[in-house]
Protein backbone atom coordinates (compact mmCIF):
# COMPACT_ATOMS: atom_id res chain seq x y z
CA UNK A 1 0.00 0.00 0.00
CA UNK A 2 1.58 3.09 -1.19
CA UNK A 3 2.22 5.82 1.63
CA UNK A 4 0.82 3.29 4.31
CA UNK A 5 1.27 5.65 7.29
CA UNK A 6 1.45 9.56 5.31
CA UNK A 7 -2.30 9.49 4.31
CA UNK A 8 -2.86 8.64 8.45
CA UNK A 9 -0.67 11.02 9.40
CA UNK A 10 -1.81 13.89 7.35
CA UNK A 11 -5.34 12.78 8.78
CA UNK A 12 -4.36 13.34 12.22
CA UNK A 13 -3.08 16.60 11.37
CA UNK A 14 -5.60 17.70 9.09
CA UNK A 15 -8.32 16.56 12.39
CA UNK A 16 -6.12 17.72 14.94
CA UNK A 17 -6.04 21.52 12.98
CA UNK A 18 -10.08 21.20 12.91
CA UNK A 19 -10.52 20.21 16.25
CA UNK A 20 -7.95 23.34 17.52
CA UNK A 21 -10.02 25.74 14.98
CA UNK A 22 -13.74 24.13 16.74
CA UNK A 23 -12.35 24.67 20.03
CA UNK A 24 -10.87 28.49 19.37
CA UNK A 25 -14.43 29.27 18.97
CA UNK A 26 -16.15 31.24 22.00
CA UNK A 27 -20.01 30.08 22.16
CA UNK A 28 -20.78 31.75 25.77
CA UNK A 29 -20.35 29.62 28.55
CA UNK A 30 -22.88 29.32 30.98
CA UNK A 31 -21.29 30.75 33.82
CA UNK A 32 -18.73 33.67 34.14
CA UNK A 33 -15.64 32.33 32.62
CA UNK A 34 -13.62 32.80 35.68
CA UNK A 35 -15.93 30.50 37.36
CA UNK A 36 -16.12 28.22 34.42
CA UNK A 37 -12.66 27.55 34.33
CA UNK A 38 -11.90 27.60 38.31
CA UNK A 39 -14.80 24.77 38.14
CA UNK A 40 -13.08 23.36 35.66
CA UNK A 41 -10.25 23.01 37.34
CA UNK A 42 -11.52 21.82 40.42
CA UNK A 43 -13.31 18.87 38.51
CA UNK A 44 -9.88 18.11 36.60
CA UNK A 45 -7.56 17.96 39.99
CA UNK A 46 -10.33 16.04 41.87
CA UNK A 47 -10.61 13.41 38.76
CA UNK A 48 -6.47 13.18 38.07
CA UNK A 49 -5.95 12.57 42.04
CA UNK A 50 -9.31 10.57 42.72
CA UNK A 51 -9.50 6.71 44.72
CA UNK A 52 -12.20 5.38 43.41
CA UNK A 53 -13.83 5.17 39.39
CA UNK A 54 -16.42 7.31 40.84
CA UNK A 55 -14.93 10.49 40.20
CA UNK A 56 -13.22 10.18 36.86
CA UNK A 57 -16.61 9.39 35.33
CA UNK A 58 -18.20 12.05 36.74
CA UNK A 59 -15.59 14.38 35.16
CA UNK A 60 -16.16 12.90 32.37
CA UNK A 61 -20.26 13.57 32.17
CA UNK A 62 -18.84 17.27 33.89
CA UNK A 63 -16.63 17.41 30.50
CA UNK A 64 -19.58 16.18 27.98
CA UNK A 65 -22.48 17.94 29.59
CA UNK A 66 -20.02 21.07 28.89
CA UNK A 67 -19.23 20.23 25.29
CA UNK A 68 -22.80 19.21 24.41
CA UNK A 69 -23.87 22.78 25.70
CA UNK A 70 -21.20 24.88 23.57
CA UNK A 71 -22.11 22.05 20.36
CA UNK A 72 -18.94 21.04 20.37
CA UNK A 73 -19.51 17.18 20.86
CA UNK A 74 -17.53 15.61 17.87
CA UNK A 75 -13.98 17.57 19.21
CA UNK A 76 -14.70 16.85 22.76
CA UNK A 77 -15.47 13.22 21.68
CA UNK A 78 -11.95 13.54 19.79
CA UNK A 79 -10.10 14.74 22.99
CA UNK A 80 -10.98 12.09 24.77
CA UNK A 81 -10.63 9.02 22.91
CA UNK A 82 -7.24 10.70 22.39
CA UNK A 83 -6.59 10.55 26.11
CA UNK A 84 -8.22 7.15 26.87
CA UNK A 85 -6.30 5.27 23.73
CA UNK A 86 -2.48 7.18 25.11
CA UNK A 87 -3.65 6.86 28.77
CA UNK A 88 -4.41 2.94 28.12
CA UNK A 89 -1.29 2.27 25.77
CA UNK A 90 0.68 3.88 28.85
CA UNK A 91 -1.06 1.79 31.18
CA UNK A 92 -0.52 -1.55 29.51
CA UNK A 93 2.61 -3.12 31.42
CA UNK A 94 -0.14 -2.71 34.39
CA UNK A 95 -2.47 -4.49 32.74
CA UNK A 96 0.00 -7.06 31.55
CA UNK A 97 1.08 -7.76 35.18
CA UNK A 98 -1.90 -9.23 36.73
CA UNK A 99 -1.62 -7.96 40.10
CA UNK A 100 -1.78 -4.13 38.63
CA UNK A 101 -4.62 -4.94 36.77
CA UNK A 102 -6.72 -2.44 38.69
CA UNK A 103 -4.35 0.34 39.74
CA UNK A 104 -4.30 0.50 35.23
CA UNK A 105 -7.88 0.95 34.86
CA UNK A 106 -7.73 3.87 37.72
CA UNK A 107 -4.92 5.78 35.80
CA UNK A 108 -6.70 5.16 32.51
CA UNK A 109 -9.98 6.45 34.42
CA UNK A 110 -8.06 9.16 36.33
CA UNK A 111 -6.45 10.56 32.73
CA UNK A 112 -9.46 10.13 30.98
CA UNK A 113 -11.69 11.92 33.31
CA UNK A 114 -9.10 14.70 33.92
CA UNK A 115 -8.72 15.52 30.03
CA UNK A 116 -12.77 14.49 29.44
CA UNK A 117 -13.04 17.95 31.88
CA UNK A 118 -10.13 19.92 30.89
CA UNK A 119 -11.51 19.98 27.55
CA UNK A 120 -14.76 20.34 28.04
CA UNK A 121 -14.11 23.49 29.56
CA UNK A 122 -11.77 24.43 26.77
CA UNK A 123 -15.12 23.60 24.54
CA UNK A 124 -17.18 25.52 26.77
CA UNK A 125 -14.92 28.98 26.82
CA UNK A 126 -12.67 28.10 23.46
CA UNK A 127 -8.98 28.47 23.82
CA UNK A 128 -9.08 32.86 23.71
CA UNK A 129 -12.08 32.64 26.41
CA UNK A 130 -9.68 30.21 28.64
CA UNK A 131 -7.30 33.34 28.43
CA UNK A 132 -10.03 36.03 29.27
CA UNK A 133 -10.77 33.61 32.40
CA UNK A 134 -7.01 33.30 33.47
CA UNK A 135 -6.84 37.19 32.61
CA UNK A 136 -10.26 37.60 35.14
CA UNK A 137 -8.22 35.44 37.33
CA UNK A 138 -5.37 37.49 37.83
CA UNK A 139 -2.47 35.34 36.56
CA UNK A 140 0.74 37.25 35.55
CA UNK A 141 0.74 38.92 32.23
CA UNK A 142 3.76 37.35 31.00
CA UNK A 143 2.49 34.08 31.76
CA UNK A 144 -0.92 35.11 30.07
CA UNK A 145 1.38 36.13 26.84
CA UNK A 146 3.34 33.05 26.69
CA UNK A 147 0.22 31.06 26.79
CA UNK A 148 -1.38 33.18 24.30
CA UNK A 149 1.98 32.75 21.91
CA UNK A 150 1.56 28.53 22.31
CA UNK A 151 -2.25 28.83 21.57
CA UNK A 152 -1.57 30.79 18.30
CA UNK A 153 1.41 28.73 17.22
CA UNK A 154 -0.02 25.24 17.79
CA UNK A 155 -2.62 25.50 15.09
CA UNK A 156 -0.23 26.99 12.59
CA UNK A 157 2.28 24.31 13.04
CA UNK A 158 -0.13 21.54 12.62
CA UNK A 159 -1.30 23.24 9.24
CA UNK A 160 2.62 23.52 8.64
CA UNK A 161 3.12 19.94 8.87
CA UNK A 162 -0.12 18.93 7.39
CA UNK A 163 1.39 20.85 4.14
CA UNK A 164 4.76 19.75 4.45
CA UNK A 165 3.60 16.01 4.22
CA UNK A 166 0.78 16.66 1.12
CA UNK A 167 4.05 17.98 -0.56
CA UNK A 168 6.25 14.67 0.05
CA UNK A 169 3.42 12.67 -0.21
CA UNK A 170 3.21 14.29 -4.10
CA UNK A 171 6.60 12.16 -4.60
CA UNK A 172 6.06 9.01 -3.48
CA UNK A 173 6.07 6.91 -6.37
CA UNK A 174 7.14 4.01 -4.68
CA UNK A 175 5.20 1.21 -2.37
CA UNK A 176 8.43 0.72 0.05
CA UNK A 177 7.72 1.53 3.39
CA UNK A 178 10.55 2.85 3.76
CA UNK A 179 9.58 5.28 1.50
CA UNK A 180 6.94 6.47 3.76
CA UNK A 181 8.55 6.73 7.31
CA UNK A 182 11.81 8.83 5.66
CA UNK A 183 8.52 11.26 4.53
CA UNK A 184 7.12 11.06 8.15
CA UNK A 185 10.38 11.61 9.81
CA UNK A 186 11.66 14.24 7.44
CA UNK A 187 8.49 15.96 8.37
CA UNK A 188 8.94 15.77 12.05
CA UNK A 189 12.13 17.04 12.17
CA UNK A 190 11.59 20.03 10.00
CA UNK A 191 9.05 20.68 11.58
CA UNK A 192 11.36 21.14 14.39
CA UNK A 193 13.62 22.71 12.76
CA UNK A 194 10.83 25.28 11.22
CA UNK A 195 9.77 26.19 15.25
CA UNK A 196 13.23 26.65 16.02
CA UNK A 197 13.17 29.29 13.11
CA UNK A 198 10.10 30.88 13.90
CA UNK A 199 10.71 31.75 16.92
CA UNK A 200 13.79 33.10 16.31
CA UNK A 201 12.11 35.71 13.67
CA UNK A 202 9.08 35.66 16.21
CA UNK A 203 11.56 37.19 18.90
CA UNK A 204 12.35 39.48 16.26
CA UNK A 205 8.87 40.64 15.71
CA UNK A 206 8.00 41.21 18.87
CA UNK A 207 10.86 43.26 19.31
CA UNK A 208 10.43 45.06 16.21
CA UNK A 209 6.83 46.68 17.68
CA UNK A 210 8.27 47.08 21.39
CA UNK A 211 8.92 50.85 21.98
CA UNK A 212 9.52 51.17 25.88
CA UNK A 213 10.13 47.09 26.64
CA UNK A 214 13.09 45.16 26.59
CA UNK A 215 14.44 43.12 23.67
CA UNK A 216 13.29 40.09 23.13
CA UNK A 217 16.78 38.36 23.96
CA UNK A 218 17.70 40.12 27.30
CA UNK A 219 15.94 39.30 30.93
CA UNK A 220 13.29 41.36 32.29
CA UNK A 221 13.85 44.29 34.76
CA UNK A 222 14.04 44.37 38.21
CA UNK A 223 10.46 46.33 38.09
CA UNK A 224 8.56 43.44 36.99
CA UNK A 225 10.50 40.80 39.19
CA UNK A 226 6.79 40.33 41.14
CA UNK A 227 5.32 39.10 38.41
CA UNK A 228 8.14 36.92 36.97
CA UNK A 229 8.53 35.41 40.15
CA UNK A 230 4.60 34.69 40.51
CA UNK A 231 4.90 33.12 36.99
CA UNK A 232 7.84 31.43 37.89
CA UNK A 233 6.38 30.00 41.49
CA UNK A 234 2.98 29.43 40.29
CA UNK A 235 3.84 26.29 37.74
CA UNK A 236 6.36 24.74 39.88
CA UNK A 237 3.89 24.77 43.48
CA UNK A 238 1.53 23.10 41.38
CA UNK A 239 3.96 20.62 39.91
CA UNK A 240 4.91 19.78 42.99
CA UNK A 241 1.66 19.77 45.30
CA UNK A 242 0.45 17.67 42.22
CA UNK A 243 3.24 15.36 42.70
CA UNK A 244 2.92 15.27 46.59
CA UNK A 245 -0.79 14.61 46.64
CA UNK A 246 -0.08 11.62 44.02
CA UNK A 247 2.68 9.81 45.94
CA UNK A 248 0.36 10.23 49.08
CA UNK A 249 -2.87 9.38 47.30
CA UNK A 250 -2.10 6.54 45.39
CA UNK B 1 16.70 60.29 7.50
CA UNK B 2 17.94 56.52 8.17
CA UNK B 3 21.00 55.18 7.28
CA UNK B 4 22.68 52.14 6.88
CA UNK B 5 26.72 52.80 5.77
CA UNK B 6 29.30 50.42 5.39
CA UNK B 7 27.56 47.62 6.66
CA UNK B 8 28.97 43.84 6.96
CA UNK B 9 26.71 41.10 8.40
CA UNK B 10 27.37 37.30 8.35
CA UNK B 11 25.44 34.33 9.71
CA UNK B 12 27.06 30.90 11.24
CA UNK B 13 27.23 28.66 8.55
CA UNK B 14 26.07 30.60 5.72
CA UNK B 15 29.31 33.44 5.51
CA UNK B 16 28.90 36.81 4.78
CA UNK B 17 25.70 38.12 3.73
CA UNK B 18 26.45 42.07 3.43
CA UNK B 19 29.46 42.82 2.20
CA UNK B 20 29.46 46.52 3.21
CA UNK B 21 26.30 48.16 1.88
CA UNK B 22 25.40 51.81 2.48
CA UNK B 23 21.76 52.79 1.97
CA UNK B 24 20.39 55.79 2.55
CA UNK B 25 16.18 56.61 3.10
CA UNK B 26 15.11 59.95 3.47
CA UNK B 27 11.81 61.33 4.59
CA UNK B 28 9.11 61.52 1.50
CA UNK B 29 11.02 59.06 -1.35
CA UNK B 30 10.71 55.58 -1.95
CA UNK B 31 13.03 53.56 -2.24
CA UNK B 32 12.84 49.90 -4.08
CA UNK B 33 15.77 47.14 -3.45
CA UNK B 34 16.07 44.72 -5.78
CA UNK B 35 18.29 41.81 -5.97
CA UNK B 36 17.78 37.69 -6.61
CA UNK B 37 17.00 35.29 -3.75
CA UNK B 38 19.73 35.24 -1.36
CA UNK B 39 21.31 38.42 -2.50
CA UNK B 40 20.62 40.05 1.39
CA UNK B 41 17.64 41.85 0.99
CA UNK B 42 16.27 40.88 4.45
CA UNK B 43 19.15 41.10 6.02
CA UNK B 44 19.70 44.82 5.34
CA UNK B 45 16.10 45.41 6.47
CA UNK B 46 16.46 43.87 9.38
CA UNK B 47 19.96 45.26 10.02
CA UNK B 48 18.13 48.80 9.14
CA UNK B 49 15.18 48.07 11.19
CA UNK B 50 18.06 47.62 14.23
CA UNK B 51 16.68 44.06 14.30
CA UNK B 52 20.68 42.64 13.48
CA UNK B 53 23.44 44.15 14.38
CA UNK B 54 26.00 44.71 12.21
CA UNK B 55 29.53 43.04 12.98
CA UNK B 56 30.74 46.08 11.25
CA UNK B 57 29.28 49.05 10.07
CA UNK B 58 26.28 51.33 11.62
CA UNK B 59 23.09 52.25 10.94
CA UNK B 60 21.71 55.76 11.53
CA UNK B 61 18.68 57.48 12.62
CA UNK B 62 18.92 61.03 11.90
CA UNK B 63 22.59 61.26 11.89
CA UNK B 64 22.50 59.61 15.32
CA UNK B 65 23.42 55.92 15.85
CA UNK B 66 20.37 53.61 16.22
CA UNK B 67 21.05 51.32 18.30
CA UNK B 68 22.06 54.15 21.01
CA UNK B 69 18.58 55.06 20.79
CA UNK B 70 16.42 51.75 20.98
CA UNK B 71 13.91 50.63 21.93
CA UNK B 72 11.95 54.03 22.01
CA UNK B 73 13.15 54.76 18.43
CA UNK B 74 11.60 51.62 17.14
CA UNK B 75 8.23 53.59 17.07
CA UNK B 76 9.89 55.69 13.70
CA UNK B 77 10.41 52.41 12.46
CA UNK B 78 7.89 50.16 10.74
CA UNK B 79 9.50 46.45 9.81
CA UNK B 80 7.11 44.42 7.26
CA UNK B 81 8.28 40.80 7.38
CA UNK B 82 8.51 38.59 4.47
CA UNK B 83 6.64 35.67 6.21
CA UNK B 84 3.41 37.71 7.81
CA UNK B 85 3.47 34.07 10.30
CA UNK B 86 6.48 35.22 11.68
CA UNK B 87 5.26 38.88 12.14
CA UNK B 88 1.84 37.99 13.64
CA UNK B 89 1.71 37.03 17.59
CA UNK B 90 -1.39 37.61 19.07
CA UNK B 91 -4.46 35.51 19.22
CA UNK B 92 -6.78 37.90 17.30
CA UNK B 93 -6.61 40.54 14.76
CA UNK B 94 -7.73 43.23 17.13
CA UNK B 95 -4.86 42.56 19.96
CA UNK B 96 -2.12 42.30 16.85
CA UNK B 97 -3.34 45.83 16.17
CA UNK B 98 -3.49 47.00 19.84
CA UNK B 99 -0.01 45.33 20.66
CA UNK B 100 1.63 48.89 19.19
CA UNK B 101 -1.16 50.93 20.20
CA UNK B 102 -1.06 50.13 24.18
CA UNK B 103 2.67 51.29 24.77
CA UNK B 104 2.04 54.24 23.26
CA UNK B 105 -0.70 55.18 26.09
CA UNK B 106 -3.21 56.83 24.30
CA UNK B 107 -6.84 56.85 24.93
CA UNK B 108 -9.46 54.01 24.20
CA UNK B 109 -11.11 56.72 22.00
CA UNK B 110 -8.19 57.22 19.68
CA UNK B 111 -6.75 53.71 20.17
CA UNK B 112 -10.33 52.82 18.71
CA UNK B 113 -10.08 55.63 15.93
CA UNK B 114 -6.81 54.44 14.98
CA UNK B 115 -7.46 50.80 14.38
CA UNK B 116 -10.56 51.34 12.10
CA UNK B 117 -8.80 53.96 10.21
CA UNK B 118 -6.31 51.28 9.29
CA UNK B 119 -8.53 48.65 8.75
CA UNK B 120 -10.60 50.65 6.51
CA UNK B 121 -7.84 51.39 4.62
CA UNK B 122 -6.69 47.76 4.34
CA UNK B 123 -10.22 46.04 4.18
CA UNK B 124 -9.77 44.14 6.71
CA UNK B 125 -12.73 45.69 8.66
CA UNK B 126 -14.75 42.06 8.79
CA UNK B 127 -11.10 40.19 9.92
CA UNK B 128 -10.80 42.53 12.77
CA UNK B 129 -12.14 39.72 15.31
CA UNK B 130 -10.64 36.65 14.16
CA UNK B 131 -8.06 34.70 15.50
CA UNK B 132 -4.96 35.41 13.50
CA UNK B 133 -4.17 31.51 12.57
CA UNK B 134 -7.36 31.01 10.35
CA UNK B 135 -6.46 33.97 7.86
CA UNK B 136 -5.40 33.28 4.32
CA UNK B 137 -2.06 33.97 3.49
CA UNK B 138 -3.39 37.03 1.67
CA UNK B 139 -5.23 38.22 4.62
CA UNK B 140 -2.34 37.80 7.20
CA UNK B 141 -0.31 39.67 5.03
CA UNK B 142 -3.13 42.44 5.34
CA UNK B 143 -3.48 42.47 8.40
CA UNK B 144 0.90 42.49 9.47
CA UNK B 145 1.07 45.64 7.55
CA UNK B 146 -2.01 47.38 9.33
CA UNK B 147 -0.28 46.06 12.56
CA UNK B 148 2.75 48.55 11.42
CA UNK B 149 0.56 51.23 9.85
CA UNK B 150 -1.42 51.46 13.17
CA UNK B 151 1.11 53.27 14.50
CA UNK B 152 1.82 55.93 12.08
CA UNK B 153 5.93 55.05 11.40
CA UNK B 154 8.12 57.61 9.85
CA UNK B 155 10.02 54.67 7.89
CA UNK B 156 8.50 51.90 6.50
CA UNK B 157 10.47 48.83 5.22
CA UNK B 158 8.60 46.61 3.76
CA UNK B 159 9.80 42.79 2.56
CA UNK B 160 8.25 41.34 -0.77
CA UNK B 161 5.47 43.44 0.28
CA UNK B 162 3.06 42.44 -2.76
CA UNK B 163 3.94 38.45 -2.78
CA UNK B 164 0.63 36.43 -1.99
CA UNK B 165 -1.21 39.53 -3.07
CA UNK B 166 -4.06 39.62 -5.69
CA UNK B 167 -4.10 42.10 -8.38
CA UNK B 168 -6.45 44.54 -6.69
CA UNK B 169 -4.93 43.96 -3.32
CA UNK B 170 -1.64 45.60 -5.06
CA UNK B 171 -2.72 47.91 -6.40
CA UNK B 172 -4.29 48.98 -2.94
CA UNK B 173 -1.02 48.54 -1.75
CA UNK B 174 1.13 50.75 -4.53
CA UNK B 175 -1.63 53.32 -3.37
CA UNK B 176 -0.82 52.84 0.20
CA UNK B 177 3.23 53.36 -0.44
CA UNK B 178 2.33 56.49 -2.76
CA UNK B 179 0.10 57.99 -0.03
CA UNK B 180 3.18 57.33 3.05
CA UNK B 181 5.30 59.19 0.25
CA UNK B 182 2.75 61.92 -0.33
CA UNK B 183 2.85 62.07 4.25
CA UNK B 184 6.34 62.65 4.25
CA UNK B 185 7.29 58.71 5.00
CA UNK B 186 10.42 57.02 3.75
CA UNK B 187 9.39 53.65 2.09
CA UNK B 188 11.74 51.16 1.47
CA UNK B 189 10.58 48.43 -0.71
CA UNK B 190 12.72 45.09 -0.88
CA UNK B 191 10.86 43.15 -4.27
CA UNK B 192 11.97 40.88 -6.80
CA UNK B 193 9.03 43.23 -8.63
CA UNK B 194 10.84 45.56 -10.85
CA UNK B 195 7.39 46.67 -12.43
CA UNK B 196 6.17 48.13 -8.62
CA UNK B 197 9.69 49.25 -8.85
CA UNK B 198 9.72 51.41 -11.36
CA UNK B 199 6.04 52.21 -11.07
CA UNK B 200 6.41 53.52 -7.30
CA UNK B 201 10.41 54.42 -6.53
CA UNK B 202 11.78 57.72 -6.63
CA UNK B 203 15.38 55.73 -6.54
CA UNK B 204 16.41 51.78 -7.12
CA UNK B 205 19.40 50.25 -5.77
CA UNK B 206 20.03 46.49 -6.61
CA UNK B 207 22.17 44.02 -4.57
CA UNK B 208 23.72 41.25 -5.55
CA UNK B 209 26.04 38.79 -3.61
CA UNK B 210 25.31 41.39 -0.33
CA UNK B 211 26.59 44.25 -2.28
CA UNK B 212 25.11 47.56 -3.93
CA UNK B 213 26.29 47.11 -7.53
CA UNK B 214 23.65 49.57 -8.81
CA UNK B 215 22.43 52.48 -7.35
CA UNK B 216 20.34 55.53 -9.01
CA UNK B 217 16.88 57.26 -10.05
CA UNK B 218 14.51 54.70 -11.50
CA UNK B 219 14.13 55.99 -14.75
CA UNK B 220 17.72 55.78 -15.47
CA UNK B 221 18.16 54.15 -19.03
CA UNK B 222 20.72 51.53 -18.58
CA UNK B 223 18.46 50.35 -15.22
CA UNK B 224 15.71 50.30 -17.78
CA UNK B 225 17.82 48.30 -20.34
CA UNK B 226 19.19 46.16 -17.98
CA UNK B 227 14.85 45.07 -16.83
CA UNK B 228 14.12 44.77 -20.46
CA UNK B 229 17.27 42.01 -20.75
CA UNK B 230 15.67 40.33 -17.74
CA UNK B 231 12.26 39.88 -18.99
CA UNK B 232 13.67 38.92 -22.28
CA UNK B 233 15.14 35.94 -20.69
CA UNK B 234 12.17 35.08 -18.96
CA UNK B 235 10.29 34.39 -22.13
CA UNK B 236 9.98 31.51 -24.89
CA UNK B 237 10.82 33.10 -27.76
CA UNK B 238 14.43 33.71 -28.93
CA UNK B 239 17.43 34.09 -25.92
Amino acid sequence: MQGFFSPLGQAFLERLSSILDELSEVRGPPAPAWLTLVLGLVVNAEAAFAGSFLTPLLAVFFGAFLSLRAGKTRSWLAVTSLALAFSSAVALPAFAAGQHFERGLLFVARATGAAAAFTGVVACLGWYGLLAALEQLSLPRYALLQLALILRMIPAFARDAARMLLAREARLLSRRRRYSWSVLASVVGDTLLLGYRRSRALAMAIEARSFGARPARTYPRAGHTREHLLSAITPAALALASTLVFVSGA
Amino acid sequence: MLEGRDLWVSYPGVGTVLRGVTLRLRKGEVVALLGPNGSGKTTLLLTLAGLIRPERGEVLLDGAPLWGQLPEARRRIGVLFQDPDDQLFNPTVREELLFALEQLGLSEEEKRRRIAEVAELLGIDHLVGRPTHALSVGEKRRVALASILVYDPEFLLLDEPTANLDPSSAAQLARIICSARAGGRGVLVATQDSDLALALADRVAVLQGGRVVWEGERLAPDLLEELKLARGRLSCGEQ
